[in-house]
């Protein structure tokens, strides 16, 4: 058991520094997630925020089931739904990690295809490669199978490529059901 | 092999690189082979490694998210404590009604079936169970203060009823 999901068990037999020190660790992916499923950083915010806050009832509950990322990441994927359901809202297209310094360059470039991907495929692409979850974690989080996250994420990356080089993507048939299980 | 075939052996090729990379997929030397003999995949593999490496970007800062989630806990840990402390205050509350009106009881004279005991001893119990009353209604009303009474007079009540159940032994034939 890593010390994240031992601080997770003492949290949830209402241990108040191991709480703080699981929203600390997982605060930077939280964020990140939230700002890749809304795309506009005052909503990623609201429902970041709304995550955490929901895990101080929630978190009494926590028995282990799942790696605490994922029950946190789970959690804001809900969040992020009530927020969007409040603001009566779309979401909007966006990447989950906004730069540091808008300056021009090749990064910022790859940025902005990323914010070109639909919703499903970001979000994949996303948990996997910038939060490092496991495919079996992000199908967890995202409530669907393991062979849709790998088409979802191939597809995400044949839509990054051919937009960046300017190509057409002719691999992605947009349909989860031809995924390899 | 026809143009259609050549796209489908590429698609498999990379969705399995796709799912290899990320620890995904177990070896597969036929995709592994194409990718290395296709001009095509080699060319897509080299765009995605160059996008790759523009992708490690840092994150902005982002707003502070644990000072008001450790503020909801504290307030949700104050309100649990308040909760639990409400509770006892009935207890002592109920005790309290519950030990006046057995004072009550054996001053008027109708002490509990159990008990047989002389007037005098009626009338001393009755004093010490309204003295713990009071201290349970002292307790309630401010239990950081007075609830320490409770002990000492509990004790008390305690030593009573031993001496109570001692002497109806030493009574029996």
């Amino acid at each position: 058991m890593t010390s994240l999901e031992a601080a997770a068990r003492r949290a949830a037999k209402g241990d108040g520094q191991a709480f703080e020190a699981v929203c600390r660790v997982l605060q930077d992916d939280v964020w990140r997630y939230c700002y890749a499923l809304v795309g506009d950083r005052e909503l990623a915010a609201e429902a970041a925020q709304e995550t955490f806050l929901r895990s101080v009832r929630a978190i009494r509950r926590f028995r282990g089931e799942a790696p605490v990322r994922v029950w946190y990441l789970t959690l804001a994927r809900r969040a992020t739904a009530e927020v969007l359901r409040r603001a009566r809202r779309e979401p909007r297209v966006g990447t989950g990690w906004p730069v540091e310094e808008l300056v021009p360059g090749p990064s910022v470039e790859a940025q902005l295809l990323v914010e070109e991907l639909p919703a499903e495929l970001r979000q994949a692409f996303v948990l996997t490669q910038v939060l490092g979850l496991s495919y079996a974690e992000t199908a967890a989080v995202m409530g669907c199978a393991v062979g849709t996250v790998r088409s979802r994420v191939f597809r995400a990356r044949a839509r990054l490529v051919a937009a960046w080089t300017g190509e057409p993507s002719e691999q992605d048939t947009g349909e989860d059901a031809s995924v390899d299980r | 092999m026809s143009t259609d075939e050549e796209l489908a052996g590429c698609q498999a090729a990379r969705k399995w690189l796709s799912a290899y990379r990320d620890g995904e997929a177990l070896e597969d030397a036929g995709a592994a082979r194409h990718l290395e003999t296709c001009l095509a995949c080699g060319s897509w593999l080299r765009a995605l490694d160059g996008l790759t490496g523009r992708l490690r970007l840092r994150p902005a800062e982002q707003p502070d998210l644990v000072g008001p989630a450790l503020a909801a806990w504290q307030e949700a840990a104050a309100g649990h404590h308040h909760r639990r402390m409400a509770a006892g205050r009935a207890l002592l509350w109920a005790a309290a009604v519950t030990g006046l009106m057995l004072a009550a009881s054996r001053l008027i004279g109708i002490p509990p079936l159990s008990e047989r005991i002389s007037a005098h001893a009626g009338r001393e119990l009755a004093a010490l169970e309204a003295a713990l009353a009071v201290g349970f209604t002292l307790a309630a009303w401010r239990p950081g203060r007075h609830a320490g009474g409770l002990l000492w007079g509990g004790g008390d009540r305690g030593r009573v009823d031993a001496a109570g159940v001692r002497r109806r032994r030493a009574d029996r034939p």
